[in-house]
């Protein structure tokens, strides 16, 4: 609809805020081309009624390098962010806060207070609730990572679900919605692996410094486990985690979905959890581990 | 949008904008250049642009002109129920509010929390961050969720409950949206139910959609969140208490949950409250190879059900 009207719209109080950019960063931040950036700025020049004396806007762009903008008497400020664009940003600010390992969540406390004290009926719809990860842990990884040292961690496994103890040179911490993952080098698997930090039992630091063989890149665990399960339809939105390689339809809702997971064992235990409601198709090993392990329960 | 329409607009936005008093149809003509000789058409043409303005949530209000004359209608747009207040922003908060932006792996929701930020702060951001957060990577219904509560509109799903067979279709008015533990839930009123209820958006088949009705409950201004979530986590208050033996070094996911372990030769024991027997059932059925209930026989009898039933749906078992 109303396209180049509401790009002007955002334009000119972004001009206004970045006094001298260029053309080519105008196109960039908008998306579009330099002409068409040209084009919009040509009609914020030629605009400005003569009866409301001289124009409202005042653009002198003598070279496309630097557009400045002199005078805005009206639009200078952006427009006021709409519910989802609120709900959006503040959901990514209280997001932030959940995590004081990974960002200074003063500061991005303050910010939320900032922008819900100049708006406020902004709000987010989002709520974000954390594992716990222990504190112990957290200041022994974050230790760890700062000077460099191996550590010993005590691992309640996901995938296999078994406890280990394992030396890894820990690397770095990131989130994936609402975990925190540890990024390290495992010296008993000579593997780089992601731990969960709420499943870091125990974790001590050694005196070694940390020994990364040189040729190994950080690279993400592969989803190679290849594999195709039975379901209803209706539960087709449990698979949101997986790698879905192809789905056929069959009679009364029944799908066959081909999929593909880091572990058998981890889709052993999910068909498990379903009681009933995914069955396993093949191949013939996945079968026989779920088979073995039902079998084995009294 | 032809250009001249364009530029029409935009000169009628800014007369608008700039008037502290209403405007009436005559003197809008007047300023804004472009809207030709005839009266009809200026009708016309002005009817059409003020819905187009309105169109893009542009509050072009409507008042009389003054006191004397209450029906004589002039027009104006408040800069302050349009435009952002001046919001002071650190260097250290501009990278914040980027990385908040980023964290969404979702398109709709990242371009939303962009534009949030140049709203906010529309200075053009310095050099990239890189702290590793990201938030929604691959799930659905997400982003439809947040739109209707940011619309206040209804919403309609058909949704499988935990431990259910059958598809119910749900009547929702929605009020929030909630991570935890891994997993996505919308909170909402449940129009058929008539009680605030939760939802896992894995459990929802299909499409979520959001009706042209609004919503009949809205939330609470004191509502509390966490007054639900309590419940489901590990607080031990009210909590029914199972002990489980499992083998050393084994069902992970059980032991996290426990209170207590007493370290055994064959077998550990675990104490570990809950408050739905359908936050262990899952877990226990998933590791039974190594697990064994020792209390609740109702605990045990559950998960002995669901593991036949896998059985049997392989053609194997009793």
């Amino acid at each position: 609809m109303a396209n180049d009207l509401e790009l002007l719209i955002k334009l000119l109080p972004w001009l206004v805020a970045n006094n001298g950019a260029s053309l080519s960063e105008v196109a960039k931040h908008f998306d579009i081309s330099e002409k068409h950036a040209l084009e919009l700025i040509g009609q914020l020049v030629v605009t400005g009624p003569s009866q409301a004396g001289g124009g409202l806007v005042d653009i002198d762009f003598e070279d496309s390098d630097s557009i400045f903008v002199s005078d805005a008497k009206a639009l200078d400020r952006p427009v006021k962010l709409s519910e989802f664009e609120a709900s959006a940003l503040l959901g990514g600010l209280h997001y932030l806060e959940q995590f004081p390992n990974l960002v200074d969540t003063e500061i991005v406390g303050g910010l939320i207070q900032k922008i819900q004290q100049a708006l406020p009926n902004a709000d987010s719809a989002i709520n974000v609730v954390t594992a716990r990860i222990s504190e112990d842990v957290n200041s022994v990884v974050s230790k760890a990572i700062a000077s460099k040292h191996a550590i010993e961690i005590k691992y309640a496994g996901v995938t296999k679900e078994d406890v280990s103890v394992r030396m890894v040179d820990p690397v770095k911490i990131y989130s994936q919605d609402d975990f925190v993952y540890l990024k390290a080098w495992c010296q008993n698997s000579q593997a780089w692996r992601s731990f969960r930090m709420d499943r870091i039992l125990e974790a001590k630091l050694s005196d070694k410094a940390i020994a990364i063989p040189a040729d190994e890149e950080p690279s993400e665990a592969k989803r190679e486990y290849l594999a195709a399960i039975e379901l209803d339809k209706a539960y087709y939105g449990q698979l949101d985690q997986v790698d879905i390689v192809s789905f056929k339809e069959y009679m009364w809702h029944a799908v066959e979905v081909e999929l593909r997971v880091y572990s058998r064992d981890w889709l052993v235990s999910m068909i498990l959890a379903s009681g009933g409601r995914v069955k396993a198709v093949r191949p013939p090993d996945l079968i026989e581990a779920l088979v073995a392990r039902a079998s084995a329960w009294e | 949008m032809a250009r001249a329409r364009t530029e029409r607009m935009l000169n009628l936005l800014f007369v608008l904008l700039n008037s502290r008093t209403p405007l009436t149809r005559e003197q809008i003509r007047e300023r804004v250049p472009g809207y030709g000789d005839s009266n009809e058409a200026f009708e016309r043409m002005f009817e059409r642009d003020k819905a187009a303005l309105r169109d893009l949530a542009i509050p072009v209000e409507t008042k009389p002109v003054d006191m004397f004359h209450d029906d004589v209608l002039g027009y104006r747009i408040d800069r302050s129920d349009w435009l952002m207040p001046e919001i002071s922003i650190t260097a250290e908060e501009r990278t914040y509010l980027a990385l908040a932006a980023s964290a969404w792996q979702n398109a709709q929701l990242s371009t939303a929390a962009r534009q949030a930020v140049s709203s906010v702060d529309a200075r053009e951001q310095g050099a990239e961050i890189s702290v590793p957060v990201s938030l929604a990577k691959g799930r659905r219904h997400i982003t439809e969720i947040l739109a209707a509560i940011a619309n206040g509109k209804t919403v309609v799903f058909d949704y499988v409950g935990l431990n259910q067979s059958e598809v119910v279709k749900r009547t929702i008015d929605p009020w929030r949206a909630l991570l935890h533990s891994g997993h996505w839930y919308l909170i909402g009123f449940d129009q058929d139910k008539g009680e605030v209820r939760t939802f896992r958006t894995d459990r929802i088949v299909g499409d979520l959609v959001e009706t042209k009705h609004d919503i009949l409950e809205s939330m609470p201004k004191d509502f509390d969140l966490s007054a639900i979530t309590d419940t489901w986590e590990h607080s031990d208050k009210d909590a029914t208490i199972a002990t489980v033996l499992v083998r050393p070094g084994r069902a992970a996911s059980l032991r996290v949950l426990a209170t207590a372990c007493e370290i055994g030769d064959e077998w550990d024991e675990l104490t570990i409250p809950y408050h739905h027997e359908s936050q262990l059932i899952g877990l226990i059925a998933s590791s039974c190879d190594v697990t064994r209930v020792k209390s609740p026989q109702s605990l045990q009898d559950s998960v002995t059900r669901i593991v036949t039933t896998t059985l049997s749906v392989h053609n194997f078992g009793k």
